[in-house]
């Protein structure tokens, strides 16, 4: 098959699969790993890796911040693109994980680890259990 | 003090066996591997393991939001993988042949395109080097992880399990290898 052929079949994948900027996408949270945290009453440093993808990657976060929790959205976005994202991730090379993605978000109060949560506010998905603390 | 003197000559013999340790294992892993995962999603690499430590390579673009431009410099990237996100690996023994031709190939420039992605590249030069040949090939031709992911289960399925510790064991091809 001509390398011109592919190229025109995967636009129109591509196209039909409405991959473009102006969607938010996220990471589901059993497609992110080695969730670490460092917390205190003012900041929170968070580590994660995604789901490893060629034409994805994690620009940093989205942040729901109300009075009892706080939610954590990790996004996605597509390889090429520069999404808009509250908190941009910073990327950390490690020896034994690989590339990691580094936040820090600064607390307008405390939370407990049980208190914030990825994607979604239940108990699964809340850092203390996800970080394994 | 002896005790010392026998915990330094255990060392000192660990260190020479890892250093005397020749054995080169080839991994080729995928995180994507069941039908129903995307199309355009997951990541296929490779790992060399030499002197019992393990270097991992993989094809990624140069705008990717993960990595940083590198010009014309290769696509081939060191170290971003890491360890236990593969959910499909296999694993072969090299000879010092495979080896030499798998540094060489290592050097090479390549270059991530749409029609040549990280499967594409971990799939070629699987075959190249040890004349195994997992195919990648999904809809229209294009080679993905997923499907990359998929042969290598069925491989590990009807050949036998692989580990890094256990890999298969290539046959040579002729005297070109």
């Amino acid at each position: 098959m001509s390398m011109q052929f592919k190229a025109f079949i995967l636009l129109i994948l591509f196209s039909t699969l409405g991959c473009s900027a102006d969607k938010k996408m996220n990471y589901k949270t059993k497609k992110v790993f080695n969730i670490n945290y460092e917390l205190d009453d003012t900041k929170l440093k968070l580590s994660y890796k995604p789901f490893m993808a060629t034409l994805y990657y994690s620009p940093g976060v989205d942040i729901i911040e109300n009075d009892n929790e706080l939610i954590i959205i990790i996004r996605k976005c597509d390889y090429d693109e520069k999404c808009e994202v509250g908190i941009k991730s910073t990327s950390e090379l490690d020896p034994e994980l690989g590339i990691i993605n580094n936040i820090t978000i600064n607390l307008k109060k405390s939370f407990i680890a049980s208190q914030i949560f990825i994607n979604e506010p239940n108990k699964e998905n809340s850092l203390k259990v996800l970080s394994g603390t | 003090m002896s005790e010392l003197s026998l915990m330094e000559q255990l060392n000192r013999t660990r260190k020479n066996h890892i250093l005397n340790d020749k054995t080169v294992t080839l991994g080729v892993h995928s995180n994507s591997s069941s039908d129903n995962a995307p199309f355009v999603d997951g990541h296929a690499w490779i790992s060399v393991t030499k002197h019992r430590k393990t270097k991992f390579y993989g094809l990624w673009p140069d705008d990717h939001g993960m990595t940083k431009d590198n010009g014309k410099g290769s696509d081939i990237r060191v170290g971003l993988e890491g360890t236990m996100l593969a959910n499909a690996s296999r694993y072969y023994k090299l000879s010092s042949i495979q080896a030499l031709k798998l540094d060489q190939g290592l050097k090479r420039v390549v270059t991530w395109r749409y029609t040549n992605t990280c499967a594409s590249w971990a799939s070629e030069l699987l075959h190249e080097i040890t004349g195994v040949d997992i195919d990648a090939d999904d809809w229209a031709g294009f080679e993905t992880p997923r499907e990359l992911g998929k042969h290598i289960l069925a491989l590990e399925k009807s050949k036998g399990p692989t580990s890094k510790r256990s890999p298969a064991q290539p046959a040579l091809r002729g005297s070109s290898l």
